[in-house]
């Protein structure tokens, strides 16, 4: 038997209390990895969004980027800068579009809207039409993106109810990011009818020539419409987008720190116990030579098998609760991203909380005088 | 024979003075011999064992065991995992190890490895007749067996000097008298002091000398 084995057996003599205190720690750590692969889905989701179809650069009204506004509603931004925006040299194409979050069938989803007549083709863009035919501008007619199709169990011919009105399939694309392919492709215009918002887009995608920086094209259009647009290349440049998973964050942590207040006072609670209980037999392993040091990293051990166990239980919990708000469609269209990080994450603070919640009752076990331990009944 | 035990005017008390457990007590015992001691409860025997084991410091006096000064506070720990080898009256084994795991644990201070740990324990456990137990947990054993594995635990990391506590204490006179014959068994053939603490005065008559307290003082020798 080895030292290591001696500490993995200890802490599961007691199964019910080992096994309320895993718990009790486990929900902290769930909490962690639900929130923060939802976070993180959430940050890729809109990242995929800015260069949906492979745009370099995102144009969205800067009022709305920056004072809590959402690209997602209405009056967002007037079409007209569209034509302003291919005007500047080393713009290839502009393409506004409109996403809006209306009424689906039973549920809620995405619908995009795209220009049909502005040269628009799915391959342009990196999307792919899989089934069927492109959309006609005139027609009350949708492309599903192919994880919309599978979730509304529709195929080609099929009607779907788009915030009260019919539209018929009539293709279906995948573009390979989850966030676009759980979508619906409109005509601009029946999107702007649908949501009674005529002449205006959500934002504007851009496209470059070939071998033009896009921080040339950023500074020329921050000096000549920066008083009424914001570029963005990234997530972390729209700084409403940024503030709100800071607050996701924020509270994901919030969350998460009281759930581990409460497991980690399981743990020390835990462990107290088991010291207790245990006096006489730390009272043998001193008088058979056991060094102060030795009990101490023993009981030390024990503690932190308890907290990786609900590492791995938290792990697995917070999976399952991640799979379960996309199944339950809790977040449309987001696809939980489970990164290292997250999960470094959470077994850091399974571990830090390991090994504070098991040092005080370590120590005492260490310092307990072999023979009043003995005389312990 | 030179003495591995050393003490002289060892004193003792607790309460703040009010119970003097070892009243001036002086002893030599030589290497290999045999010693039992008696007395009435709270004579002080068990105190003097503890002394002995380094499990408890003295407050007087000097007192040296296999060339360790006790009364120093210094190895203690060390002292204890070569020197001695501890046998309790309820044999003190931990419940969820299995008996081998069990005489595994005092070797845990050696840096002997994981393969010749369980080597020496079952060589241990040979010497006691539980070869066939040794994966079985303590509960599966009767009284006697249990002290049986106590003793092979007690000799895990060849120590100079058997302490042992009313080892038969809790036993039936067949199971003490198998125990007696066993640790006399191993005292001869491994040349261990034994220093034995009892109430039962026909074991302690197997003793090379046996050692009288009372009072905290030792009244024949």
């Amino acid at each position: 038997m080895s030292f290591l084995k001696l500490i993995l057996k200890n802490p599961f003599r007691n199964k019910s209390r080992t096994f309320l205190a895993v718990i009790g720690i486990g929900i902290g750590i769930a909490t962690i990895v639900a929130l923060g692969a939802i976070t993180a889905g959430l940050t890729t989701g809109i990242e995929d969004t800015l260069h949906a179809g492979g745009a370099e650069l995102s144009i969205l009204n800067k009022e709305f980027a920056t004072s809590g506004g959402t690209p997602y509603g209405t009056e967002c931004l007037d079409e007209k800068w569209i034509d302003k925006i291919k005007n500047i040299s080393g713009v290839k194409n502009a393409q506004g579009v409109y996403l809006a979050t209306v009424p689906i069938d039973n549920s809620f989803g995405m619908v995009i809207g795209i220009n049909i007549s502005d040269e628009f083709n799915l391959s342009s863009v990196s999307m792919a039409l899989t089934e069927g035919r492109m959309i006609k501008d005139d027609a009350k007619e949708v492309l599903l993106g192919k994880l919309t199709l599978e979730y509304y169990n529709k195929s080609i011919g099929d009607k779907i109810t788009i915030n009260g009105q019919e539209f018929l399939i009539v293709g279906v694309y995948e573009s390979g990011t989850a966030n676009i392919d759980s979508g619906i492709f409109a005509s601009l215009d029946n999107v702007q009818k649908l949501m009674d918002d005529y002449g205006n887009i959500s934002v504007i995608y851009v496209y470059l020539n070939n071998g033009v920086d896009a921080n040339s094209v950023v500074e020329k259009i921050n000096s000549s419409y920066g008083d009424n647009l914001t570029t963005a290349t990234s997530m972390a440049d729209i700084e409403m987008v940024a503030s709100q998973l800071t607050i996701v964050n924020a509270a994901s942590w919030g969350i998460s720190l009281l759930a581990i207040l409460i497991g980690g006072i399981g743990i020390i609670n835990t462990m107290i116990m088991s010291v207790y209980e245990r006096t006489r037999e730390i009272g043998v392993l001193k008088a058979v030579g056991w060094k102060s040091k030795k009990v101490l990293g023993m009981i030390l051990g024990e503690s932190l098998v308890l907290t990786i166990t609900a590492g791995i239980v938290g792990s697995i919990i917070g999976i399952i609760g991640a799979e379960s708000m996309v199944y339950f469609n809790l977040f449309q269209g987001m696809v939980p991203v489970y990164t290292i990080g997250t999960f470094t994450q959470a077994f850091g603070v399974a571990i830090i909380v390991g090994l504070i919640g098991g040092f005080y009752p370590a120590w005492r076990a260490s310092r307990l005088p072999p023979t009043e331990s003995l005389r312990y009944e | 024979m030179n003495n591995i035990v050393e003490i002289n005017n060892l004193k003792k008390s607790y309460e703040n003075g009010n119970i003097k457990a070892l009243n001036g007590v002086d002893l030599s015992i030589k290497k290999g011999e045999f010693v039992s001691i008696i007395g009435p409860s709270g004579s002080g025997k068990s105190t003097l064992l503890n002394m002995l084991g380094a499990l408890d410091i003295a407050d007087e006096g000097s007192i040296n065991v296999a060339k360790y000064d006790l009364r120093s506070g210094k190895n203690l720990s060390n002292f204890r995992a070569n020197e001695i080898g501890f046998i309790f009256q309820l044999h003190n084994l931990i419940p969820n190890l299995s008996v081998i795991e069990n005489v595994e644990i005092p070797m845990f201070t050696s840096k002997l490895s994981n393969k010749e740990r369980r080597e020496r324990a079952s060589y241990l456990l040979d010497l006691v007749g539980l070869t066939e137990k040794a994966y079985l947990k303590p509960t599966q054993l009767s009284g006697g067996e249990r002290q049986r594995v106590a003793i092979s635990r007690a000799l895990a990391n060849n120590p100079s000097i058997i302490l042992a506590d009313e080892p038969t204490g809790s036993l039936d006179s067949k199971n003490s008298k198998k125990i007696m014959d066993q640790l006399i068994k191993l005292h001869v053939e491994e040349n261990v002091t034994l220093i034995m603490v009892t109430h039962d005065l026909n074991i302690a008559k197997l003793a090379d000398r046996s050692i009288e307290f009372l009072d905290g003082e030792i009244i024949e020798n």
